[in-house]
């Protein structure tokens, strides 16, 4: 068959292999998914959270089906279907259709208005500087010392600064909630920026504990596959071949949309 | 100063309203659109706010206190603790006070259309609003010409998902609030970068009818074009401007 993009691994690996299987019922809601995508794993993480019934439905986005690009027109993953097919995009307001929908299932946003302002602050800075600089680290190339040597450093000041907000073991203490959720596929992945580009959680006061914390939490571990699977699908970025739209964005220093 | 210290017009009415200490101070400079953002919010919801204007070139030590970025909007509660980002203020806003009118629908899926035209609004036309700004028409044509098409091909995707008179139809939401600044900016483009109302089928009467809610006609200055001859001279020191011109989406 014919692919277009980076090759991959089709399917879930490791312990989310189960997670999808038990999963492929019809029900109300339908996450269109890949099982690599760390913005797909938020949504994904939010409906375990709050034990929402759901189908998953893997995608591979680079096919641009256009059966996907009429309920997704940017062809990203993931999308959230409803029953009659209406569409929910982005990864965030997925998690907060999800909150809104189901507001007593483990609610992921504080009650008082002042702390879910915080919640909402801390989530736009991990998505606006957390993550591109994550990309950006990924995509420097070893050969490019000082483009790797300051996406380092960017990737460390913009995690120094969340994990200093961090009450433990979650982001607001106790209550696992949005932020956490966030940030989580980031915690999964960032071996791979410790193996391949210098990344040291040790760097950055306050992760090492939050990153563990975020792994071993249930939602996280089901809904992640095996290590090599993600160095596998990593490859595109590591080499910077970037094909996805993320690495895109992030080469050319755009925030991710 | 090389432009008006203050309000004018009917917004002037209002910050002379709201000059009073109270438990909500919005921090804002007068012009700025993403600072008319909440102050619509606040207005819309009718809650006392003290509103206080500052400079924010002039990045004065007890403004960067509030907001340490030194960008406004910021307002600050009861215990002088901060809440930065226009629309993340204008949610704080909507959680504090629940109570008619609401910013936001009631159905789960309605709300998520809401964030979702509010984030394009944000990461689209904004953006492509200010680069027009910037283009010279005279100095560099194919910029401009390219900036007003970006213009109208933003504002026409925003606009067919319009039902009028305001975003949702009846009902007054974030979206008319995300948008609502530009609707009594836009005759800057009109007047010195050729954009035409008419050119986007929906803006001319979804533009009246923001110009014309109360909450928006009591904050809109008179001296917008005096500001923004610095965009206009694309000479403008401001972080949004810098932003723009860059390609990078405003943060």
């Amino acid at each position: 068959m014919a692919t277009t993009g980076p090759k991959y691994h089709p399917v879930a690996t490791g312990a989310a292999t189960e997670t999808v299987q038990q999963h492929q019922e019809p029900e109300d809601l339908t996450l269109w998914a890949g099982w690599f995508c760390p913005f797909t794993q938020r949504a994904w993480i939010a409906l375990e959270e709050k034990s929402i019934p759901y189908k998953y439905i893997e995608v591979n986005p680079y096919l641009k089906d256009p059966g996907f690009l009429a309920i997704s027109p940017k062809g990203l993953v993931p999308t959230l279907t409803l029953p009659d097919g209406r569409p929910v995009n982005d990864s965030l307001i997925i998690c907060e259709y999800l909150e809104d929908a189901h507001p007593s299932s483990s609610p992921l946003l504080p009650k008082d208005p002042y702390e879910r302002a915080q919640a909402r602050t801390w989530i736009k800075h991990i998505n606006e500087a957390v993550v591109p600089a994550f990309f950006r680290l990924l995509q420097a190339q070893p050969s490019e010392q000082d483009k790797q040597a300051k996406a380092l450093a960017e990737l460390n000041e913009a995690l120094r600064t969340v994990c200093q907000k961090v009450k433990g073991p979650y982001f607001f203490g106790e209550e696992f909630g949005l932020v956490d959720v966030a940030i989580a596929p980031w915690a999964v992945r960032d071996f791979i920026v410790q193996e391949y580009r210098g990344f040291r959680r040790d760097d950055v006061p306050g992760w090492g504990s939050w990153a563990e914390a975020l792994e071993s939490r249930g939602s996280v571990a089901r809904t992640t596959s095996e290590k090599e699977r993600y160095v596998e699908f990593n490859q595109t970025f590591l080499k910077n071949e970037g094909h996805s739209m993320v690495g895109k964005a992030a080469r050319s220093g755009r925030a991710i949309e | 100063m090389w432009f008006h210290p203050v309000a004018t017009g009917e917004a002037a009415v209002t910050v002379e309203a709201h000059n009073k200490p109270q438990d909500l101070t919005l921090w804002s400079t007068w012009f700025d659109p993403f600072s008319h953002r909440p102050w619509i919010a606040l207005e819309e919801k009718q809650v006392p706010y003290q509103f206080r204007n500052t400079n924010p070139f002039l990045q004065e030590p007890s403004f960067l206190g509030v907001s340490p970025r030194g960008l406004v909007p910021a307002l600050t509660v009861a215990d002088g603790r901060p809440v930065n980002d226009s629309i993340i203020i204008c949610e704080y806003i909507e959680d504090a006070f629940p109570s008619a009118p609401s910013l936001f629908p009631q159905d789960p899926y309605e709300r998520s259309v809401v964030r979702t035209w509010v984030d394009r609004v944000n990461k689209g036309f904004v953006p492509c609003f200010f680069r027009l700004m910037q283009a010279q028409p005279t100095t560099e044509p194919e910029a401009h010409e390219k900036a007003l098409q970006e213009l109208y091909d933003e504002l026409s995707a925003v606009c067919a998902n319009w039902k009028g008179p305001f975003f949702l139809g009846e009902k007054f939401s974030l979206v008319d609030i995300a948008i609502g600044p530009w609707a009594v900016r836009d005759f800057i483009v009109e007047r010195y970068r050729g954009f035409e109302r008419q050119k986007v089928k929906g803006w001319t009467e979804w533009a009246e009818a923001l110009a014309s809610r109360p909450s928006i006609a009591k904050t809109t200055s008179e001296k917008y074009v005096e500001f923004n001859q610095t965009f206009l001279r694309n000479e403008s020191h401001s972080r949004v401007a810098i932003a723009a011109r860059s390609g990078r989406s405003i943060l």
